[in-house]
């Protein structure tokens, strides 16, 4: 679980947008393009405070929308959460599965005006994988042990494991690119240098993060405004205020705030769809009675994610109990039909007697003291009330409640996730041992031979077909994460934006935006 | 009066030492772990325990403290641990929007309050006394946060006549750095106008019924020489006082306000870094707070000083 996802149904709800992904379905209104202001500033009210700007030692998800602006990626995903080129114009899995070749495009730079190149791709992977500060070396070490230069394009990627989920995966942190002469800089969380549409002209960190684009970007059609403000504002009042007030242009809303943005005359888009993100309660299966299966099984039914969804969200959270959205390449339709979605609180205390506790029994999650975590976490303890489980609540603060789960203090971790560019992260975290939101270790022999099966091939119909495998297999263990619903994005803006996309993997739509004289 | 100062300095100094100390076991008493923090969103139990080697947080508290205290007294105020943003950057950065803020709250409160309290004090009993005293209780009673809101409500978003939100340095103008202060400074200046006034108003009252005062009023002084020659500076011990209790009260109050403002001082400062669990920035924020309630208070003292020569001699 997200370390500050807590601290953040803001990352992913209210930063959904920022990273590729198909929560498509805004307002396809176009203007003129003679009326188009590229001169503008945007201004976005952000909720979440990132924590550093190298994309290869952050350790929270929070730096994802600044990220993005900064750093292109060697790959990115389009709407729907499918690979697109970037900085890489093309690429390709070899037949045996054991090299993953790139070819980088040859007109972009790096805002310090070094070539985005061969050497700096190999650069770059080197970092990730020997750096003693990368947060990110889990995410690649597996599949790549070493990169060569082919030539001043070409960069040959030489796997140790399977290597299909490299079009997605290096869409996100692994595939941001620093400059080469930055890489060994000593403040480069606070002065990054990328191939991005923008540079940071200036920061207060924690505060604000002032941008401007750059003139020489290799995609004169993406971001076409000139000066991009991050302001952080933690209180939600905050930033509606300010949004309402005219000073800044956009934010994210959720539930109410979508009425009361547009009470204000503001403009609201809604994605279509759902994204990655999700609302979920993470078990720790060594403690409790979590390492029954039938126990976790049993919580998994006796949720009421319809109630959920309608009741705390407004129905912006779309009911459902596998970790990956409808509309997405992970999603699997057998599972849906399987029964392991359903609310049914009758086989649920079946499975607890079969347990061996028809009874019941207690137990105790930490709760973040946001409100809609704490909401959540209400309605579940009622809903495993009707099935005779006892759920206390205690509640602390986001970064309390997160190191009480990993760390093997906390029975259970109500919490939110923001997904990822692959949805390998999430099996890597939540159903592999030693992953992060895994402290119970809880896995299947099968488990990692189905993981791997699923980045076995680069084709995305290969790979949804393996996912629908993992995901039977991962229900059949009675996984020990509950998911309850994932995330239907909001943004309330100025009037005069039109053209703003939703990523179903997430992340700002600024890339496409609009804005009128 | 200058060895009554230089005492007053040195009796700060121990002072300055023990709120380090209390402070440093205080954060290290807060649960939570800032190696969860550093380590990364989907860090493993044995990642965590490796940054928290790296970072120095699994070594005794005895020498983290002194380890830091020894970096202080070179006047290093450290690093933060998830960034290499130096503490001094980070707090000289912020630290003009909260002076800035509690310049202006301290100044409308003080100007507001004594006006307030005189006005009162000299009218008691009349329906212009009580409606100031009912005032001022209201004003004692409304956090200043939602006081806040409320202002950002009617002044902001209604009549649109000061910015709902952020800061404007001075170096861009004083009217663009007066009207994104003048709502939150109003909003925090509140309690302590309401509480200045109410000190004020009891102490022109008192200092009223004083023998000095009736003599002065019999030899056929005019009133408003009675008040401002023999009345005021007597009448304002009990302000100074309070002044200075609300001064250091303030900064707290501060933290909240810069939230529901957007503004980026100390208080904005303090609050990533608690939720971060970012001890060395939390250290250097109380050794500045510190610092800053320390000279408020050796202020009241001096004031206090002036006003009743007693104290200098004692």
């Amino acid at each position: 679980m997200s370390a500050r996802p807590l601290f953040t149904v803001a990352v992913s709800i209210l930063t959904v947008c920022l990273f590729g992904t198909g929560c498509a379905g805004i307002d396809q209104r176009t203007f003129d393009p003679n009326a188009l202001d590229r001169e503008a500033e945007v201004v976005y009210g952000q909720i979440v405070v990132p924590s550093s700007l190298d994309p290869h030692r952050g350790v929270t998800e929070n730096d994802l929308p600044l990220l993005a602006v900064i750093y292109d990626r060697i790959t990115d995903v389009d709407t729907d959460g499918n690979p697109v080129p970037m900085l890489a114009e093309s690429w390709s899995l070899d037949e045996p599965g054991k090299t993953f070749t790139l070819v980088m495009r040859s007109d972009a730079t790096f805002s310090d005006g070094t070539p985005v190149d061969a050497p700096a791709v190999k650069a770059n992977f080197d970092r990730i994988l020997t750096d003693p500060q990368s947060t990110i070396k889990g995410q690649i070490a597996t599949t790549i042990g070493s990169v060569d230069v082919l030539d001043s394009r070409t960069v040959r990627l030489n796997l140790v494991g399977p290597g299909g989920a490299l079009p997605t995966l290096l869409a996100s942190r692994p595939g941001m690119l620093v400059s080469p002469a930055a890489l060994a800089n000593p403040d480069l969380d606070q002065n990054p240098v990328g191939a991005g549409a923008f540079t940071m002209t200036r920061s207060i960190p924690g505060t604000a993060y002032y941008f401007e684009r750059r003139q020489d970007y290799w995609d004169d059609d993406a971001y076409r405004f000139s000066n991009l403000t991050f302001l952080i504002q933690l209180d939600t009042a905050t930033r509606m205020n300010s949004l309402q007030a005219g000073e800044s242009t956009m934010t994210g809303v959720v539930g109410p705030q979508k009425e009361e943005a547009a009470a204000g005359g503001l403009q609201v888009f809604t994605a279509s769809g759902a994204s990655t993100s999700m609302a979920r309660i993470s078990l720790n299966s060594e403690r409790s009675e979590f390492a029954k299966k039938e126990v976790r099984q049993a919580m998994n039914l006796a949720i009421d994610r319809e109630a959920i969804s309608r009741v705390l969200y407004s129905g912006d959270c779309i009911p459902g109990a596998q970790p990956y959205p409808e509309g997405y390449f992970a999603h699997s339709d057998e599972l849906d039909d399987s029964g392991w979605s359903s609310y049914d609180p009758d086989r649920a205390r079946e499975l607890l007697s079969e347990a061996g506790l028809p009874n019941g029994f207690t137990f105790t999650a930490a709760v973040p003291s946001l409100s809609i975590y704490q909401n959540n976490a209400q309605v579940v303890q009622q809903n495993l009330a009707d099935v005779g489980i006892d759920m206390r609540i205690e509640v602390m603060d986001a970064t309390q409640a997160r190191a009480r789960f990993v760390t093997g203090d906390a029975d259970a971790l109500v919490g939110q996730y923001g997904g990822g560019t692959d949805p390998g992260l999430y099996v890597q975290s939540a159903y592999m041992p030693g992953g992060g939101d895994n402290p119970g270790n809880l896995s299947t022999p099968e488990m990692a031979e189905l993981f791997a099966e699923t980045a076995r091939s680069t084709d995305v119909e290969q790979r949804s077909a393996a996912y629908a495998e993992l995901l039977a297999e991962a229900f059949d263990m009675g996984p020990a994460q509950i998911v309850l619903c994932h995330s239907v994005t909001s943004v309330a803006t100025q009037g005069n934006l039109a053209n703003y996309e939703f990523y179903k993997t997430g992340g700002t739509g600024l890339r496409t935006l609009d804005i009128s004289k | 009066m200058l060895i009554f100062m230089v005492k007053r300095i040195l009796a700060a100094i121990p002072v300055l030492f023990i709120v380090t100390i209390l402070s440093f076991s205080m954060i290290h008493l807060i649960p939570g772990d800032a190696a969860v923090v550093a380590a990364g969103d989907a860090a493993t139990a044995e990642q965590i325990a490796a940054t928290r080697s790296q970072l120095g947080l699994d070594e005794n508290i005895v020498v983290q403290y002194f380890g830091w205290m020894g970096n202080l007294l070179t006047g290093d105020l450290g690093t933060s641990l998830l960034s290499s943003h130096r503490n001094i950057d980070a707090i000289l950065e912020a630290l003009p929007v909260t002076l800035s803020l509690a310049f202006v709250a301290l100044t409308w409160s003080l100007v507001v309050g004594v006006l307030a309290g005189v006005f009162a004090g000299l009218r008691r009993g009349t329906w212009i006394d009580r409606t100031l005293t009912g005032l001022t209780t209201l004003g004692i009673s409304m956090p200043s946060f939602w006081l806040g809101l409320l202002f950002v409500t009617f002044f902001s978003l209604q009549l649109r006549l000061f910015p709902a939100t952020g800061y404007s340095p001075l170096s861009d103008g004083f009217f663009a750095w007066f009207a994104h202060l003048a709502l939150p400074a109003f909003a925090l200046g509140t309690v302590t106008a309401a509480e200045i006034a109410r000190q004020a108003r009891a102490g022109v009252i008192d200092v009223l019924e004083r023998d000095y005062i009736r003599t002065a009023t019999a030899k056929g002084l005019p009133r408003w020489k009675v008040v401002v020659k023999h009345t005021a500076k007597n009448a304002a011990i009990p302000v100074v006082t309070v002044f200075g209790l609300q001064a250091a009260a303030l900064v707290g109050g501060a933290v909240i306000i810069e939230q529901v403002f957007g503004m980026p001082g100390l208080g904005s400062v303090a609050l990533k870094a608690i939720l971060e669990r970012d001890f060395p920035v939390i250290q250097a924020f109380v050794v500045v707070i510190t610092l800053f309630v320390l000279l408020i208070n050796l202020a009241v003292d001096i004031s206090y000083a002036y006003f009743n020569p007693k104290v200098r001699q004692a």
